[in-house]
């Protein structure tokens, strides 16, 4: 089987002006699967995409998609990757049917029944004008356009932007419909936790343009411990603990998470001498604010300012 | 399969862990019987929306157990429960299952008397998916 | 690439259609125009409104053309859509370009072919038609493209300040007149094909880096850089004569004198140094003073003693190569005059008059030396070309002066000389008071004087002067019937200096002949100082162009440019631009063959050169190396310094990475 990974990038860098917005980006993302690029907005997430479909130049570093470098992709790679924007723009002064047979046109690999199918599934209307359409009703076009030609790897940046559930729900389900054959991959950068969860093999994770994590969801989910832990009184001041994300501080309780839960973290939250101790289990939404949140004590928003009494 | 399987994103429990336990509780239930087919990976991750990879954990997990087995070119089928805990790993288990069902007796304000009462004729719905013979709870 | 071009005509047939319809309306006002006046002694194909409509309405339809078909697809989604295809951006490319280039063809063509039938139809114009008269529209049209490609660069650049994307027009706007100073139509065309493909490569170029300079090839960088040179040339010519307001003004060094002739027959110098009024002393050298005032006279008060007349220039060998080939083709019909019902031409094809009756609009037949003839050709009779200036009686062959009497469709002789003394140029006196007076007729050996009946007054002989041409003023003197006849060397061929030839007076009255003769020693020729805004415009022109001007031989400076211009535009690049360059280089760290390249083009180029070196580059951010601590490109895996890699990203502790397992 093949074992070459569809994505592979080595040091990938992208300054814009002075600032980095990807710094030395390193992943490989495995053949079959679906692979979810998350980060918090200005993380460098697009920025990553465009470079590895040889719409932005690369700072430095490079990387190679399907085997040809980045930096020089060839029309026959592009045959075989299917790109979706976050804008879902497209020429407003075209048809729906229009733009199938436009795009048919480039495409050899071009399937038809599967244009006519999604776009049957979202209620277009095959003589509509683009710019009629709603958000939701581009969003499903654009599919349509991009899951015809039957891609190997499909590439979308934050595709459910915008869109209302239920286009949400038919996009995942696209998606769903994409790995009934093991040789397709997708990827896809996103803020929809839930639509992580529910097709997500494998997470990378960017914070301020830098990778931080990079592994199967399921890893990350248990990466991410809550404990809980009660005092009598006023909880005492947290030690520098390894791994520690965030804390949260309230009457008598004293709420960490962190990351690599080990003997060692247990030993120093003991130090603390708690009265009760205990492991809270904890949601992927809520792990993952921690993770890319601030790190340190944490208070909820605007609660000094209600403080004085 | 007339299984209804609900899942609920946002969770504390991951969505495989959510499939596992409703499948177990249905066989416990008696929901589902011993030869009782389930939906394939593929057709339960469709249903469910999520991925394929997830319901083969799930069902991996179960199969793991000893809930259900795999036939080649069959399907997914409810199989006799084996052997597959200790003792010891058995009670570990029953313990929080056991704590959350007194306790949420005790809010509701039910008698020890009523709790037993209940508990028994649930226990005898459910005499014919117990195994006979090493695993009856009668040790 | 079909249904690239397809989609691309659909994209934009709104504005191909509101284009064709201005350029229709233009073309109607046009014709309007013409038939509103049906004396209209014009060819309207050829005439200035045509052009004029045509040159505009090319130069603005291209660029926004070219823009728009850019800008439809600016959004980065958009871009995205279009590059993300089985298609190499360069056939990406030339399907957009097709589409452009058809549509610009089809809103240009239609309108101006359906003018050219209505024209060429018998019955619409009275006015001979020939082919190399579409040449100046032709070129115009085809300018058109220029302004195109221009337009899509505009738009394709990511450059920071939106002026220096407009750049690229520049190279259109410089072309345009160019186009129409070339000797030869060919030419124009090649300079137009040179414009076209440095714009178009630029634009190609563009599509391979998405607009940006780094990722394209050696061939598009190039194209873009040389793209720019005319527009930044053309900024820093502006921004030089704004500048020069700011300063005094100088006064003009040079002196420059001339000869001058009263009307009572006597000469004088008039002397002008620098920009102080003119002295004028008498050929001894004494200022001539005001009888009233005593002081020597004001210019303007001597201006009104100045005697006037004709002059015609003759060329010893006709050295017709001055004219540019659109002087060319707009002379090849001359208007002659109109009678009642005719418009009467002189169309140097067959070398005779033709006339058009103004009524039915058609040719009624031709006039030449021997008569009036029912065709064009009339069987190779023919008058001699020879541009009078004020001319509408006579024509001439070598041997003989015509008068033409149009309404009588009939030639009459006037003069007639032997073989061995042919006619070189000929013209007509008027006088405001008495009308046609008389006719002057240059032949090799001797000047003659006619009355408007052909009786001659004087005949001068004259040696024909070594200059390849010479410019023979008549003076009307006082009182009547006195003249002077002044031969003046007018240098035009290669190496052929004013100075070298004297200047030759005769005076001569009615039935007397010849009264006296002098030779006059030549004036120098006249030498001016560079005025400041000489000076300021070559500090910033690039020294590779102030070489090669006069190679052109049209134009200022066709003589050669003066040596201080010429230091100035070399002190402008060695120490101005070169510096800065090799600044920049060595801050960025340019590699050794960078540097060198950039230090030559520098110094050819000077401003302009610096001007567009600097539109272009993407200069990269710069980081301090953590090894060596110097400041280093962030696109270089190496330090340049140290040769240190980048640090990778500090380990917070919180890094979760696993491996990742394939797909079962």
């Amino acid at each position: 089987m093949n074992e070459q990974p569809v994505i592979r990038t080595q040091g990938l860098t992208r300054y814009f002006g002075a600032q980095p917005a990807v710094y030395e980006l390193s992943l490989e993302v495995p053949r079959g699967g679906v692979f979810a690029l998350l980060g918090r907005n200005g993380s460098g997430k697009t920025t990553t995409i465009r470079m590895l479909l040889g719409l932005l130049e690369p700072t430095r570093g490079g990387g190679s998609i399907l085997g040809y470098d980045i930096r020089s992709l060839p029309p026959e790679a592009r045959a075989r990757i299917g790109y979706l924007t976050e804008e879902h723009q497209l020429y407003g002064w075209m048809r729906v049917r229009e733009c199938g047979d436009f795009q048919s046109r480039f495409f050899p690999t071009w399937n038809d029944k599967i244009f006519r199918g999604v776009v049957g599934h979202f209620n277009l209307r095959p003589s509509a004008h683009v710019k009629s359409l709603s958000r939701g009703e581009r969003a499903g076009l654009c599919l349509a356009l991009t899951l015809a030609p039957e891609p190997e790897l499909l590439i979308l940046d934050d595709p459910a932007v915008g869109l209302d559930p239920v286009a949400r729900r038919a996009l995942v389900e696209s998606m769903i419909y994409l790995t009934r054959r093991s040789d397709r991959t997708i990827f896809f950068s996103t803020h929809q936790l839930p639509d992580v969860e529910r097709v997500a093999d494998h997470i990378a994770v960017l914070d301020r343009s830098v990778l931080r994590a990079c592994c199967p969801l399921e890893t990350f989910r248990n990466s991410v411990r809550q404990v809980r832990l009660r005092f009598p009184g006023t909880p005492p001041a947290l030690p520098k603990i390894p791994g520690l994300l965030q804390a949260f501080r309230s009457e008598g309780e004293l709420r960490v998470t962190c990351v690599h839960y080990n003997g060692a973290t247990e030993a120093a939250l003991r130090g603390l001498a708690p009265a009760q101790m205990e492991e809270a289990p904890i949601s992927l939404e809520d792990a993952f604010i921690s993770y890319l949140g601030d790190r340190g004590e944490k208070s909820f928003i605007l609660s000094e300012t209600e403080a004085q009494p | 399969m007339n299984l209804n399987i609900v899942i609920n994103t946002g969770s504390a429990t991951p969505i495989y862990k959510q499939i596992t336990d409703q499948v177990r509780l249905a066989v416990a239930t008696g929901k589902l019987a011993v030869g009782d087919q389930l939906s394939s990976v593929r057709a339960l991750a469709e249903e469910l929306v999520v991925n394929p990879n997830t319901v083969a954990r799930a069902y991996t997990d179960l199969a793991r157990e000893g809930l259900i087995e795999s036939r080649a070119g069959r399907g997914v089928f409810v199989t006799r429960k084996r052997k597959m805990f200790t003792r010891e790993e058995g009670r570990r288990r029953l313990e929080p299952l056991m704590d959350g069902l007194i306790g949420e007796a005790m809010v509701m304000d039910f008698t020890q008397e009523e709790l037993r009462a209940a508990f028994e004729k649930k226990l005898s719905q459910c005499q014919r998916n117990f195994g006979k013979g090493g695993n009856s709870i009668n040790e | 690439m079909k249904a690239l071009v397809r989609k691309e005509m659909r994209e934009n047939v709104r504005v191909a259609a509101l284009g064709l319809v201005i350029y229709t309306l233009m073309l109607l006002s046009q014709y309007r125009e013409y038939v509103a006046s049906p004396t209209n002694m014009s060819q309207p194909l050829a005439d200035s409104g045509i052009l004029w409509s045509t040159a505009w309405f090319c130069g603005v339809f291209g660029a926004v053309l070219g823009w728009l078909q850019i800008h439809n697809e600016r959004r980065p989604d958009l871009w995205a859509f279009l590059i993300h295809r089985p298609m190499t951006r360069t056939r990406i490319f030339l399907g957009k370009v097709t589409a452009g280039v058809g549509l610009y063809a089809l809103v240009v063509g239609l309108p101006l072919l359906g003018f050219i039938v209505w024209a060429r139809l018998p019955g619409h114009v009275a006015a001979p038609f020939e082919l190399a008269m579409l040449q100046p529209v032709a070129a115009y049209v085809l300018a058109g493209i220029l302004y195109y490609f221009a337009g899509m660069l505009s738009d394709l650049r990511q450059a920071r300040w939106y002026g220096s994307r407009v750049l690229g027009l520049g190279t259109a706007i410089v072309v345009s007149p160019l186009l129409s100073m070339s000797p030869e139509f060919w030419q124009s065309v090649l300079l137009l094909l040179v414009g076209a493909a440095i714009l178009a490569t630029a634009v190609w170029g563009g599509f391979q880096s998405d607009g940006h300079y780094r990722r394209q090839p050696a061939w598009g960088k190039a194209a873009l850089t040389v793209a720019l040179i005319p527009g930044c040339l053309l900024l820093a010519v502006i921004a030089a004569l704004l500048l020069r307001n700011f300063f005094p003004g100088r006064e003009r060094s040079g002196t420059w004198s001339s000869y001058r002739m009263t009307t009572n027959g006597s000469v004088f110098k008039s002397i002008q140094v620098a920009d102080r009024p003119a002295e004028i002393v008498d050929l001894e050298g004494k200022p001539v003073l005001d009888e009233k005032t005593g002081k020597p006279i004001e210019p303007n008060g001597f201006n009104r003693r100045i005697a006037t007349g004709p002059s015609l220039e003759v060329k010893q060998d006709d050295h017709a190569g001055q004219r540019t080939w659109m002087q060319k083709d707009l002379s090849l019909v001359t208007p002659w005059r109109a009678t009642q019902d005719t418009l009467w031409y002189y169309w140097s094809r067959y070398g005779r008059l033709v006339g058009y009756d103004i009524a039915t609009r058609r040719c009624i037949g031709s006039l030449g030396p021997k008569g009036f003839a029912p065709d064009l050709a009339g069987g190779g009779d023919r008058f001699s070309d020879g541009r009078t200036a004020t001319g509408v009686r006579t024509r001439r062959t070598a041997s003989a002066v015509f008068q033409v009497d149009l309404e009588m469709r009939a030639t009459g002789t006037l003069f007639t000389t032997s073989a061995d003394d042919p006619i070189l140029a000929e013209d007509e006196i008027v006088n405001g008071d008495y009308g046609w007076q008389y006719t002057m007729v240059v032949t090799k050996r001797s000047v003659h004087l006619l009355t408007a009946e052909g009786k001659p007054v004087w005949q001068a002989p004259y040696q024909p002067a070594r200059a390849s041409s010479t410019v023979f003023h008549l003076f009307l003197l006082e009182p009547p019937g006195q003249f002077a006849l002044w031969l003046s060397p007018v240098g035009r061929g290669p190496g052929e200096a004013r100075e070298k030839y004297p200047e030759h007076v005769v005076w001569l009255a009615r039935d007397q002949g010849v009264l006296k003769r002098i030779d006059l020693p030549p004036l120098p020729a006249p030498h001016y100082g560079p005025r400041l805004e000489e000076e300021m415009t070559s500090l910033v022109a690039p020294p590779a162009l102030l070489a090669v001007l006069p190679l052109a031989k049209v134009g200022i400076w066709s003589s050669g440019v003066p040596r201080e211009l010429l230091l100035l535009s070399w002190a402008g690049a060695i120490l101005v631009c070169l510096p800065i360059g090799l600044w920049l280089g060595r801050r960025y760290r340019f590699s050794f063959a960078a540097q060198a390249g950039w230090a030559v083009f520098h110094v050819l180029l000077g401003v302009p050169g610096l001007l567009a070196f600097l539109s272009v580059q993407e200069w990269p951010a710069r980081e301090a190396c953590p090894i060596c601590k110097k400041l280093r490109r962030v696109d270089r895996a190496q330090c340049e310094h140290c040769a240190a890699d980048f640090a990778p990203p500090e380990k917070t502790g919180t890094e979760v990475f696993a491996p990742l397992q394939a797909s079962s």
